[in-house]
């Protein structure tokens, strides 16, 4: 009965569900985009790729280049003038808007290609080097360049603090001090294991959620493929694996993702516990906490590595928020203000955690190229 | 059936508790001390919060540290700082603490109904924790303490935020349920305890000073209370000469209750055990004392 009382406490909050349906929301986006991509990739590249290729063959023709991946306006390409966005770099198998300027300033269609020849990348790379053929809109570079680009940049930070926030606006336990009323109950000591089987659960009924919800709105609105046999990745069907080491379905995907949630969510949160349960520590119930908050993007950087990786990333970051907060959890079923200082120990913590995180920031914005 | 035997508490080099011997029988017994001086410390290793450095706690001939899920079975504790949920209700709160106690659910329905009428929260008991004010939040944790009818009641500093009303419920509560059970209520404030507890324990330098009936901690201080009525204007110089325990006034004229020794030819007084308590924590800041 114990495990019922913990999984309701899990999932009551407000809070949770907020994360949830963003998690959902972040998921369809990343799906559908994927989708629509792949359909507008279908039905248009084979009409448009001999225009394009020879707009980008011939020397000195104004052009407008667009990053269709991006599925915003980056950097627009004309000639005459200058702002190189230096970080960006074509390649074979990216697809991009086209534009002769006349066409652009008559408000005509682009076209859209894939850069499928390695001189086509070439002449688009040489271009941006010499600062020609370079065109930014102010607006467009803010919305489209800088401000993912920065959070991209601090991304790994941004899920901690969200961990923080979490903590105080999700957690029950640590934030309210119940420790000493729980842990003087008799069955109070033995709460830490219930406490995780409840976060496995509510893990699980999540990604449920969130699977059910994406297939359903992928059969209806990108019909472009079943669940296991359309592409997660688009680059993937076009290129091999290049922007994951493997190739993935939707439904892959979503598998994949739930499993790596719940993996890290037993992985961090049995070992918080069991250390917390030994040594009463708070660094380790921190280490639980951020661990499986942020693990994702850790281990995402060296299993999905590619330009899309922050949106996967933040996809699968609501719902490791909503588990994340299983290391402070266990401070119910320890005594933590049985150790001198607790308090003490825990603003300096806090406070160093913070500290931290925005130096770390700060210092790698410094080192954004924008 | 409850023994603190050589108890020995430290943190680091400071000793908090020191060499403690105590035997509770059923009853009440009011942990008196001002801020500081180990109450709560000793509290907590009653309820299993903190562990001795040394010497043992037997309940009934047992270890409580062996005894383990068996002793908390039969504790009632209410802490300093009580956590509660700010979304629960008092009735899914209680409820909680009912499972987590081993009550069955349908028990514990009945038994949270009766608890929340018995502190006077029936009528709200279905209203988020966070509309609530401190005195009804000591309450619900009074509540909660009693939740599994135990024989052992740990109470620490239970009547802070009690509004006087709530006070003499508070005490009249405590009282009735003396009688099958050891109650141990750890405050400052005397007259909480000064009614309705059978004995007394003082704490000085982490010992026990006194471990007696309330007549007999006030016997500590015989014919040595003396109440004199003076000019208000000759107050301050009074005051330098004796140890003032409390003064009224009405009037131009002063009434100040001391400690004396007979020779400025005032009656003696009786003494109350706030007037030892005062007297006896004269210079405390955390508990050191003079001995009487």
């Amino acid at each position: 009965m114990l495990i019922l009382y913990e999984l309701k406490k899990q999932l009551e909050k407000p809070f949770v569900w907020v994360c949830l349906a963003a998690s959902v929301l972040i998921n369809l986006w990343v799906l559908v985009s994927e989708g629509y991509s792949c359909m507008k990739i279908s039905q248009q590249n084979q009409a448009v790729s001999a225009i394009g290729t020879t707009l980008i063959s011939e020397e000195n023709t104004p052009l407008l280049v667009q990053y269709l991946d991006e599925e915003y306006l980056t950097s627009v390409m004309r000639s005459g003038t200058g702002n190189p966005a230096e970080w960006l770099e074509f390649d074979i198998g990216q697809n991009v808007l086209l534009y002769s300027s006349n066409a652009y300033e008559s408000g005509a269609k682009p076209l859209i290609m894939e850069i499928s020849e390695p001189v086509f990348a070439e002449r688009l790379n040489e271009l941006q080097r010499n600062g020609e053929n370079l065109h930014i809109n102010g607006g467009e570079w803010l919305l489209g360049i800088v401000i993912p680009k920065l959070l991209m940049s601090i991304s790994f930070e941004c899920a901690v603090f969200a961990v923080l926030i979490s903590v105080k606006i999700g957690g029950h336990e640590f934030t309210e001090k119940t420790a000493n009323v729980v842990y003087s109950t008799k069955k109070g000591r033995s709460l830490g294991a219930r406490k995780l089987a409840a976060s496995l659960i509510a893990a699980t009924l999540f990604h449920i959620v969130l699977t059910a919800v994406s297939a359903l709105l992928l059969f209806i609105i990108c019909p472009c493929g079943n669940l296991l046999s359309a592409p997660a990745f688009l680059e993937n069907m076009k290129t091999g694996n290049i922007v994951t080491w493997f190739s993935m379905s939707v439904g892959e995907f979503i598998l994949a993702n739930a499993a790596f949630s719940l993996l890290l969510t037993l992985i961090f949160g049995a070992f918080g516990y069991s250390v917390w349960g030994m040594l009463c520590s708070v660094p380790a119930a921190v280490f639980g906490a951020l661990g499986i908050s942020t693990a994702p993007f850790a281990l995402g950087f060296f299993i999905l590595p590619g330009e899309r990786l922050w949106r996967l990333l933040f996809a699968s970051c609501p719902t490791s928020l909503i588990i994340g907060r299983a290391g402070f959890w266990f401070c119910e079923s320890r005594n933590s203000i049985a150790i001198p200082g607790f308090e003490m120990i825990s603003a300096v913590l806090w406070g160093a955690i913070t500290v931290a995180v925005v130096i770390l920031a700060v210092y790698r914005l410094k080192r954004v190229k924008l | 059936m409850l023994s603190v035997k050589n108890v020995t508490m430290k943190y680091g080099n400071h000793t908090v508790l020191d060499d403690i011997n105590i035997d509770f029988e059923n009853g009440v017994y009011g942990l008196l001390a001002p801020n500081g001086a180990g109450k709560t410390t000793l509290i907590k290793l009653l309820a299993t919060l903190h562990f001795a450095s040394s010497g043992a706690v037997l309940w009934n001939g047992e270890s409580i540290t062996a005894l383990d899920e068996k002793y908390r079975d039969v504790i009632g504790y209410l802490p300093q700082q009580f956590g509660f949920y700010r979304s629960y209700t008092p009735t899914a709160y209680l409820l909680y603490l009912s499972a987590l106690k081993g009550i069955p659910k349908p028990a514990a329905k009945q038994r949270v109904d009766k608890l929340l009428s018995l502190v006077a929260l029936s009528d709200v008991k279905n209203v988020k924790m966070k509309k609530f004010s401190g005195g009804m939040i000591q309450r619900v944790g009074i509540a909660a303490a009693l939740l599994n009818d135990p024989k052992l009641l740990l109470l620490d500093e239970p009547t802070a935020g009690l509004d006087p009303k709530e006070r003499v419920r508070f005490r009249n509560i405590i009282a009735g349920l003396s009688k099958d059970r050891i109650v141990i209520l750890s405050t400052h404030i005397v007259s909480d305890v000064e009614s309705i507890a059978n004995r007394i324990i003082m704490l000085q330098n982490g010992k026990i000073y006194c471990n007696e009936t309330v007549a007999e901690v006030c016997g500590r201080l015989s014919g040595m209370v003396y109440e004199a009525e003076l000019p208000t204007a000759e107050t301050a110089e009074f005051s330098q000469k004796h140890f003032v325990l409390s003064e009224r006034f009405e009037g131009d004229r002063a009434f100040l209750r001391f400690i004396g020794d007979g020779s400025e030819g005032y009656a003696p007084k009786n003494a109350g055990l706030e007037d030892v308590f005062l007297y006896l924590y004269r210079d405390a800041e955390g508990g050191n004392a003079d001995t009487l």
